[in-house]
């Protein structure tokens, strides 16, 4: 049987990872592989939990209070908690020039999914046009995905857009905020579906509602935002423990894979590493390879693989993206409530926005205040600090965000390349990315 | 005293009266000595003052709670910037990391709406006295800091 090794760990790594040692291949993974922090109090609920921590603002706010967002920062607020750190914390190999773009990448076991919010929404026909498949075709896969991480949701007035596959669990309990809204949603929805073209939803999530094998179901603990202590939320790292059962499979972290090696047929024949310990150099060969280290990462060793077989740079045409807007929201009905901490923190209602061309449809993810660190937002209400608390006490239960995401594009003007660094001679990962001007602000 | 036994005094002045002017509460030693870690990482900027009359904003603030919530209030409409700001919100942070709820920034007023909205018209109304009183107090100061920066300049 070929030899098969994949780089990366994130979410499609694994995943394949784990579908062909059930076939009996021998599999071998290569990964840098930030383990994540070990899960303190692991059954205590938000409410108890900071008096539980021997050094709450150590774990809050993180060793150096780099969590702290002063009156200077411009940037996105869209902090995440020390603990997740090194879920984006780069290695020294990897150098990024970009121009118009802020990348994110991960060097963690599981990849960047190890800090995502959990929303899993299978692509329609209209959005699989330019592919050579439809839903039905990929529906099996997204069936047996489901049964693998667990997916909530409902049949709800979202089915319309998105598809409605197999092993869907009952979504899990509604924060008061949410269920406000979605009730409100109920009473105008004539008006909103046919006047707006506004439907919304139970979110689709990849957050357990019940025990399933060994992993236990929300319990509404409220410490999402910090990391799931009963992994109900799914992280591909779940997956890779998965994996590691097994004993066809290999997994070697701690290495930075830079490249491949190909002959005059074009068959990939190794992969060379370094490790990030020693630096040594290691070279693995190899008779199938999984590059799954993510769009940007992935890119890099297909580029610098190309440049040291073939001393030619080339440029990668058509970034994809969507264009996200962030908007918040108070909920004037909501004033004066006290929140309960203690319920799952992320988006639970999902909108979307039906444009002429399906494909175009905005998606929008709604996420009400709960325990998120709320200093940032405090400092921006334009009182004293005193008095702004006291403001905020009254509006936080009414307060949320909608990330509203526009649909894919690909342009073809927009590029990843490599740009040698001539001071150090290293190979540096380049991305051009331009907005279309009709977009730009 | 050496200047660094000075400096963690001041600290922990400033900190008991940033405290008493954010929750009513005393510090505990806990909040105390993080508040001082704080100010001690390298290249913390929370002792570094934009000019002379951040460093005045800062000391005024020191004397009392009430001088804390002025020169608070003075600084979020002229001076967002400021020191004093920055220390606030760093106490801020630390205290609703250690602090346990629900009792901290979860409203148990649940008022009529009405009455809120009374209270949040009152609230207006007081920052609008403290603001006035701000300016009173440390528009002079200000001025006083410009003319004494170009009378150095000039000799």
């Amino acid at each position: 049987m070929d030899r098969i090794l994949i780089v990366g760990s994130g979410a499609s790594g694994v995943h394949f990872a784990l579908s062909v040692l059930r076939k009996g291949y021998d599999v071998t993974m290569l990964d840098v592989g930030k383990a994540r922090p070990s899960i303190v109090v692991p059954s205590t609920k938000f409410s108890e939990f900071k008096s539980q921590l021997t050094d709450p603002v150590d774990y809050f706010l993180g060793e150096n209070f780099e969590a702290v967002v002063y009156p200077n920062f411009e940037a996105e607020y869209y902090a995440f908690p020390p603990s997740k750190t090194y879920v984006f914390s780069r290695v020294a190999p990897l150098k990024i020039e970009s121009r118009g773009f802020a990348p994110l990448v991960s060097f963690a076991q599981g990849g960047l999914a190890e800090a995502w919010t959990g929303a899993v929404y299978p692509f329609n026909d209209d959005e699989l046009s330019d592919f050579p498949f439809n839903y039905k075709d990929i529906e099996p896969f997204y069936n047996e995905v489901a049964k693998r991480i667990g997916v909530s949701g409902a049949y709800d007035d979202l089915g319309k857009f998105i598809p409605l596959h197999e092993n869907l669990m009952d979504p899990l309990l509604l924060d008061q905020h949410s269920a406000m809204l979605l009730a409100e949603y109920q009473k105008h929805k004539g008006v909103l579906n046919e006047q707006l073209k506004c439907y919304l939803g139970r979110s689709r999530i990849a957050t357990l509602s019940k025990d399933i094998n060994q992993r236990q179901g929300c319990t509404y603990l409220g410490r999402c935002l910090w990391g799931c202590p009963v992994q109900a939320l799914y992280t591909p790292s779940i997956t890779l423990n998965e994996c590691k059962k097994f004993s066809n499979f290999l997994y070697l972290p701690g290495l930075y894979v830079s490249h491949f090696q190909y002959n005059s047929k074009g068959h990939i024949t190794s992969v060379f590493a370094k490790s990030m310990e020693d630096n040594k150099s290691y070279e693995f060969p190899v008779d199938k390879l999984i590059l799954a280290t993510g769009t940007l990462c992935s890119s890099k060793i297909f580029l610098e693989s190309i440049f040291r077989n073939e001393n030619k740079i080339i440029k990668l045409h058509g970034l994809m993206d969507n264009r996200q807007v962030l908007i918040p929201f108070m909920n004037l009905k909501m004033i004066g409530q006290p929140y309960n901490p203690d319920t799952y923190q992320y988006h639970q209602l999902t909108l979307v926005i039906e444009r002429d061309r399906p494909r175009e449809n905005a998606h929008g993810l709604i996420t009400t205040l709960k325990s998120a660190m709320i200093h940032p937002l405090i400092q921006k209400i334009p009182f004293d600090l005193n008095t702004s608390m006291w403001i905020f006490e009254q509006i936080r239960s009414g307060l949320g965000l909608v990330n509203l995401n526009f649909y894919d594009r690909r342009r073809k003007d927009n590029y990843i390349t490599l740009q040698m660094n001539h001071a150090t001679k290293n190979l540096n990962l380049s991305i051009n990315y331009t907005p279309i001007a009709s977009t730009r602000l | 005293m050496n200047s660094h036994d000075d400096f963690l005094f001041t600290l922990n002045q400033e900190c008991h009266i940033f405290c008493y002017y954010l929750i009513k509460q005393e510090p505990d030693d806990y909040i105390l000595e993080k508040y001082q870690k704080a100010h001690q990482i390298e290249g913390s900027t929370l002792n570094k003052h934009d000019n002379v009359f951040d460093a005045k904003l800062l000391k005024i603030a020191r004397l009392h709670h009430y001088a804390a919530r002025v020169v608070d209030a003075y600084s979020v409409v002229f001076f967002k910037h400021s020191i004093v700001r920055k220390k606030l919100i760093l106490l801020l942070a630390i205290l609703e990391s250690c602090i346990p709820i629900p009792h901290y920034l979860n409203s148990s007023d649940q008022l009529p709406k009405s009455v809120l909205f009374l209270k949040m018209w009152k609230c207006l109304m007081t920052f609008c006295i403290v603001i006035f009183l701000g300016m009173i107090i440390l528009l002079p100061v200000y001025i006083t800091v410009i003319i004494g920066q170009k009378i150095f300049h000039k000799w």
